[in-house]
């Protein structure tokens, strides 16, 4: 499937997540997945891991080194318990933390911020210029990109692929690796 | 074939050949070895870097199982023509980022139906292996400091190997061009070096074959080679130099030895000979080959074989500084010589014995001549009897053995009777053949023991020893006597001798061997005085006589100086006339101890000793004065004759004629005054030796007559070149008037005789007036005897000479009336 149909695809699948998250504005809670979507969503939070790993924060020179690189998932929570498992593991000799935000909580201290399509609303955060400690914000919706996100897990195909907008990211001051990028799909 | 028998070429080559080969082997091995390693590093190190490079480039495809990436990168490897197989694993599970229990082959590159991904294990590390004929490298791809996933590679070194094969090729392809190459410049090398070498070589034999040390070597480089030329050059200088010298040397040796009158020869170590001079072919009567061998040895003669060896073996084995070599040669032509010479070791210069250096020198004449010598020193040269000096000897010996023997040694003196006689009248060729035989004769009388000598002239010896007794002697002095009276046949005539033998026996009649011939010599002048042709033994007697001989000897020599002679006159009277013509002077001695002593004792005694001599002077001086004095008183006429007894020995006197002269000068006699009788007998036997004094006594004027005329056995072919005056009748015919008719016969023939040879004859011991008659009637002329007178001494002569004159002119008287 060419990209433009996955994106109108990605896109209506998006709104109508959006619209469901927006309508409901439920906290965060696990849906029940069927398999292949647990598959999915299993191989979407190992990219969220692997990602961490190909990208380098604009302030990482600053962090502490071992404090705990935080993944947060903004409102809906699409993975279940297997972003749990990533703090299991670590990256770049820190551990991971898992934080789930919504936008009562800030979402500074948050090197990737997963915002799940079924969100209805956007975080707005987003539309804020960098702070300080400048944020990867990751989204399954292929329209992220447009709407200021930085790197989106686009399925297509039964595939995970990555969508990744560079010159925000740059503009960010993230350093993506380039096997990122020639692994992503999309580079803006 | 032997490394030292190849040519300097050969080694050259080979040399050059191997050095080439080896170093480019070396280094082309060395080269290859490296290259090998390093081409093995370097892709390594490019492989590595590869791997390292996609497996970096791959983690992201890897972690998100983006298997076109990871198969995009594989197929960058394409513009590696070596890389034939590139695998992508992974060992994450991307949906759960767990690892996988083993790699899963994420995407591949290249590969064939023999050629697939293997299955791997997740190294640690990047793991490289380098197999034969490929590479394989295992890099795991890290991503956040764990490994995701292993990317193999598999390269082919297949380009490697070709490389390689080539780089052989042209290693072998280069070392037989290096080999050529390394052949053609050894050749030349070897050629620069043998050649030079060569020739050197050429010009050593060159100068070798022709024995020339003029010939030097050219010189082509300045180099050892050329150094090794110089060096050449240079002994070949002195070598000529030395060769000249030796050459002279040998030259000089050469002169020497063609000229000497040495035989010179030399010998090497084993006594081989080397060299022989001409002397040496004269002496051995060998030539050309035979000379060196088999030389000398072959003609020592077989007497002296053993001895020469064995001296040769002494010089050879033993050392000895020097042998020599006294011997007898034996040559092939059967001449004896004798050689004397010298054996010596040869010395170099280093004291190293080089052989030996022999002269020798022929002696044969030399030996001859010695042997010669030592003959006639001890041998009669005529008779080869044994002479004087070799009989003294054996003599003594045989004396000195008496002791031991026990057995008696016998002495025979032997004389040969009338042996001046045969010597005078046939000469002395005939004398000597004479002796010859005489001495053959005794050798046969004799036994091998007994020794035959010939002492001198007529004189020999016989010793005998080992006898028993006298009888044995006489038997053998009768042979002796029978033998030697034989006749000997001379030049066609037969002579008759006979001998006279005197015997002496040891140890009875001598205490030594003077004496022992002495007193054979006293036994033969008694079988000599006994009438000859007889032998007499020793005795005492004669030895008593011999005493008493030497006494009257002595006693006469004193006389002499003491003046015991005196003379008497006997006067003779013309028988025809009865006129005294003249006297005899006869001496006589008076010695106080022995009292009156005879002339015919002292006379003969005198003669044998030299005493005669101024004996006879003496007598001649005083008859002279007496008839001076005579004269003086004229008692006798000058027409008388003085007459003296001369004996032989008288003319040993060589001034004796002088002596005569002078006297008769000095008491102013005429010489026809003086009359010298000699007697036949003696006058016969030495006719030759006196028959020139008494020519000289003729031209002086002087008489002379013979005594004991018709005794002796004179030919008349003698008596006719006597120059006497006067021959006197013996006694002995005279004594035998007028019994004898015989010797009145011969009496009245010799005075016939006498006249007819115009002698006159003087008759003595006329004692008869028979005697006298007969005398007379015969025709003697003179006679002298006791019928006239007595011998008379000086004062009876006086008175008888005035007596007699008036007698006789009384008669005269007488007679005319």
């Amino acid at each position: 499937m060419t990209w433009p149909a996955w994106r109108c695809f990605m896109r209506s699948v998006l709104t109508r997540g959006l619209i469901w998250l927006f309508c409901a504005g439920l906290p965060q809670v696990a849906l029940p997945a069927s398999d292949e979507l647990a598959r999915e969503y299993r191989i979407k939070a190992a990219y969220l891991y692997n990602l961490s790993k190909f990208i380098t924060w604009p302030d990482e020179g600053a962090q502490d080194k071992s404090a705990p690189v935080m993944i947060c998932v903004y409102g809906y929570n699409p993975f279940g318990q297997y972003l749990e498992k990533l703090q299991e593991r670590t990256v770049k000799g820190r551990p991971i933390a898992i934080r789930y935000v919504n936008d009562h909580q800030p979402i500074s201290g948050c090197q990737i911020l997963f915002i799940s399509q079924h969100n209805t609303t956007t975080p707005k955060a987003l539309t804020l210029s960098p702070s300080s400690s400048p944020v990867l914000t990751v989204s399954d919706d292929e329209d992220f990109l447009n709407h200021g996100g930085l790197v989106a897990l686009v399925t297509v195909n039964n595939n995970v692929q990555l969508d990744i907008n560079l010159s925000r990211a740059k503009q960010a001051g993230f350093i993506i690796s380039a096997n990122l990028l020639e692994v992503a799909r999309k580079i803006e | 074939m032997k490394l030292q028998n190849l040519s300097i070429s050969s080694k050259m080559i080979m040399l050059s050949l191997a050095t080439s080969l080896i170093s480019l082997l070396a280094a082309l091995a060395a080269i290859a070895a490296y290259d090998q390693y390093s081409l093995r590093s370097v892709l390594e190190q490019e492989f590595g870097v590869l791997a390292n490079v996609v497996a970096n480039r791959s983690s992201a495809a890897v972690v998100f199982e983006d298997a076109a990436l990871a198969q995009s990168n594989l197929s960058s490897l394409q513009y590696r023509d070596s890389v034939v197989l590139g695998c992508i694993y992974r060992n994450i599970n991307a949906e759960t980022s767990e690892k996988t229990s083993t790699p899963v082959l994420l995407a591949n590159f290249g590969g064939n139906d023999h050629q697939h991904c293997p299955e791997v294990q997740t190294p640690k590390e990047q793991q490289i292996k380098i197999g034969g004929r490929s590479l394989e490298i295992l890099q795991p791809i890290d991503l956040d400091g764990s490994h995701v996933g292993v990317l193999y590679l598999k390269a082919s070194l297949e380009e490697n190997y070709t490389r390689l094969q080539h780089k052989l090729l042209m290693l072998v392809l280069v070392m037989f061009m290096a080999a050529a190459i390394a052949v053609i410049i050894g050749t030349v090398l070897s050629r620069h070096i043998s050649r030079p070498l060569l020739m050197l070589g050429k010009t050593a034999a060159l100068v070798a074959e022709h024995d020339n040390y003029a010939i030097r070597a050219d010189k082509f480089s300045n180099d050892e080679v050329g150094q090794v030329v110089d060096s050449f050059n240079h002994m070949l200088s002195v070598i000529q130099r030395e060769d000249a010298n030796l050459r002279e040397s040998e030259e000089k040796f050469r002169l020497i030895s063609e000229s000497s009158k040495v035989g010179i020869f030399q010998l090497d170590s084993q006594g081989n000979c080397l060299y022989a001079n001409e002397e040496m072919a004269i002496i051995t009567g060998l030539g050309g080959d035979q000379l060196l061998s088999p030389g000398l040895l072959s003609v020592i003669h077989p007497d002296d074989k053993r001895r020469i060896a064995d001296q040769f073996q002494l010089l050879f084995q033993s050392g000895a500084p020097h042998i020599n070599l006294d011997c007898s040669l034996l040559l092939a032509d059967s001449t004896v010589k004798w050689i004397t010479g010298h054996v010596a070791p040869l010395h170099d210069g280093k004291h190293q014995q080089q052989g030996f250096l022999g002269t020798v020198s022929d002696i044969t004449e030399l030996k001859q001549a010695y042997d010669q010598l030592e003959q006639m020193a001890f041998y009669d040269t005529l008779t080869g009897l044994a002479n004087r000096r070799l009989f003294r000897n054996r003599l003594e010996h045989m004396l000195s053995n008496i002791p031991r023997s026990g057995a008696g040694v016998a002495l025979i003196m032997i004389d040969l009777d009338h042996f001046k006689h045969v010597n005078d009248s046939m000469g002395h060729d005939s004398g000597d053949a004479l002796l010859t035989v005489i001495s053959e004769r005794l050798k046969h009388c004799v036994r091998f023991t007994d020794t035959v000598a010939r002492l001198g002239g007529d004189e020999f010896a016989v010793i005998l020893p080992n006898v028993p007794d006298t009888l044995t002697v006489s038997t053998i002095a009768e042979k002796i006597l029978l033998a030697l009276s034989k006749p000997v046949l001379l030049d066609d005539q037969e002579i008759a001798i006979s001998a006279s033998l005197g015997i002496s026996m040891a140890p009875e009649d001598c205490n030594g061997a003077e004496h022992l011939i002495k007193n054979a010599d006293l036994a033969l002048y008694k079988a000599k005085d006994e009438g000859r042709n007889n032998f007499k033994f020793f005795t005492t007697e004669m030895n008593r006589m011999l005493v008493e001989h030497l006494s009257l000897v002595q006693h006469l020599r004193q006389a002499i100086d003491q003046q015991e002679f005196y003379l008497q006159y006997q006067p003779q009277i013309d028988l025809i006339t009865g006129q005294l013509v003249g006297f005899e002077a006869l001496a006589r001695w008076q010695h106080r101890e022995r009292g009156s002593v005879s002339p015919a004792d002292f006379i003969p005694v005198a003669e044998e000793t030299d005493l005669i001599l101024p004996l006879g002077r003496w007598i001649l001086r005083t008859a002279c004065q007496q008839m001076r004095a005579l004269c003086d008183a004229r008692l006798v006429n000058n027409r008388a004759v003085m007459t003296v007894n001369l004996s032989i020995k008288q003319f040993e006197d060589l001034q004796l004629i002088k002596f005569i002269g002078d006297t008769l000068t000095e008491l102013g006699l005429h010489p026809s005054q003086l009359e010298l009788e000699l007697t036949e007998t003696v006058l016969m036997e030495n006719l030759e030796e006196t028959i020139d004094s008494l020519n000289n006594i003729k031209a002086l004027g002087v008489g002379l007559s013979i005594d004991d005329f018709g005794t002796g056995y004179s030919s008349l072919g003698y008596l006719k070149r006597l120059p006497v005056n006067v021959v006197k009748v013996d006694r002995s015919f005279v004594m035998d008037i007028p019994r004898d008719r015989d010797d009145m016969e011969i009496t009245a023939a010799v005075i016939a005789m006498a006249h007819k040879l115009r002698y006159r004859v003087v008759a003595e011991g006329i004692e008869t007036q028979e005697q006298f008659q007969f005398l007379r009637e015969s025709g003697c002329d003179y006679g002298q005897g006791y019928f006239f007178s007595p011998p008379l001494h000086p004062a009876e002569l006086v008175e008888y000479c005035r007596h007699y004159q008036h007698e006789l002119e009384a008669d005269l008287i007488r007679r005319n009336l």
